[in-house]
């Protein structure tokens, strides 16, 4: 355990490339990591139990492509980028199978996060996620990357693909919004 | 609490003490006890379920033995063999009941005449009247022989 934690991510990368030390350094990959993308991923599907199976379909995923991973960007960059793809994905398909937009502020998110049992936040918790749940999609995620992950913006351009630029204008329409929300609620 | 107003900077967030909190504890949302440790080793297990399959993928298949051909006659065979068959028998059948005695061209020709001469008898004969009625009017000519035999 005390290796886990004091290996760099540079040298977890290393062995990682190394097919001798790779699935050892998966371990490590997964103690280190589930944690910081469950949230992530956890903040945009809403329910625990989606969250699980995305975490899982998102670390195989990472495991499979691990020959595809150059070391060009950090590692959690990389894992965060795949999570974002599986979340969006799984978002997308339950969309479909919900009949709902992405987008709808009275759809997929709003229905989850209400329905969800593992959620015990106090009244100002409980708007901040409807808040956030009300976003458009691209917002909604910037908005959990900047203000829960305290992620650069660099790094979420990375991430989403998206320029810089584009983040900052998406964070700061987000942030008016859920400000608006607030104050209509009165906090 | 309506003077602590939300203001969240883009560069610096300066958050309200109850959205400071619900950063920190992920905005209410909680897991069940002990998940991270379960999903640790799940994630461990699917992992080495992976490496196990590719293995077994990648190593060499087990030989199957090439299945030896049944011996299976053709079908022309089959049929020349049913068509012996069914001649032996039809051979076998006229021996058993002919024999070698053929029938002698002259008693048939003996046959022959013995059957014109009773034709020529049949057309002498005087029909009975009853008889000329009911073949005008029976619809059959069985019926009517059945009739003229029990006459």
């Amino acid at each position: 355990m005390s290796k886990k934690q004091t290996l760099s991510d540079d040298e977890l990368t290393k062995l990682l490339k190394d097919p001798a030390t790779r699935r050892d350094a998966f371990s490590q990959v997964i103690h280190r990591y589930q944690e910081q993308l469950y949230w992530q991923i956890r903040k945009l599907v809403i329910d625990h139990e989606d969250s699980s199976d995305v975490l899982q379909n998102t670390l195989l995923k990472a495991w499979q492509a691990l020959d595809n991973f150059r070391g060009d960007s950090k590692l959690s960059t990389w894992l965060y980028t795949i999570a974002h793809n599986e979340s969006l994905t799984f978002l997308t398909k339950r969309q479909a199978e919900q009949e709902l937009t992405i987008d709808d502020p009275d759809g997929y998110v709003m229905d989850t996060r209400e329905a969800d049992k593992y959620f015990d936040g106090d009244e100002a918790q409980r708007l901040l996620i409807e808040a956030i749940a009300m976003l458009p999609a691209k917002q909604r995620e910037v908005f959990n990357m900047r203000y829960y992950d305290e992620l650069p913006y660099e790094d979420i351009s990375r991430i989403t693909g998206t320029s810089v630029g584009a983040l900052k204008a998406s964070y700061h329409f987000a942030v008016e919004k859920i400000s608006a929300y607030f104050k209509k609620n009165e906090i | 609490m309506k003077d602590n107003k939300l203001h969240i900077s883009m560069e610096d967030p300066e958050l309200p003490k109850q959205l400071k909190d619900a950063r920190r504890n992920h905005g209410g949302m909680t897991v069940p006890d002990d998940f991270f440790a379960q999903f640790e080793r799940k994630m461990n297990s699917i992992i080495d379920a992976d490496i196990a399959m590719k293995e077994a993928e990648a190593s060499p298949s087990i030989k199957v033995e090439k299945r030896q051909p049944v011996l299976r006659p053709k079908r022309w065979i089959k049929v020349a063999a049913m068509v012996a068959l069914v001649v032996a028998v039809g051979l076998a059948i006229q021996f058993k009941w002919f024999g070698n005695n053929q029938i002698d061209p002259e008693n048939m020709n003996q046959l022959a005449g013995i059957e014109q001469v009773a034709g020529d008898e049949m057309d002498k004969m005087e029909i009975p009247e009853q008889v000329e009625d009911l073949l005008m009017v029976s619809t059959s000519d069985y019926d009517a022989y059945d009739i003229y035999c029990g006459l």
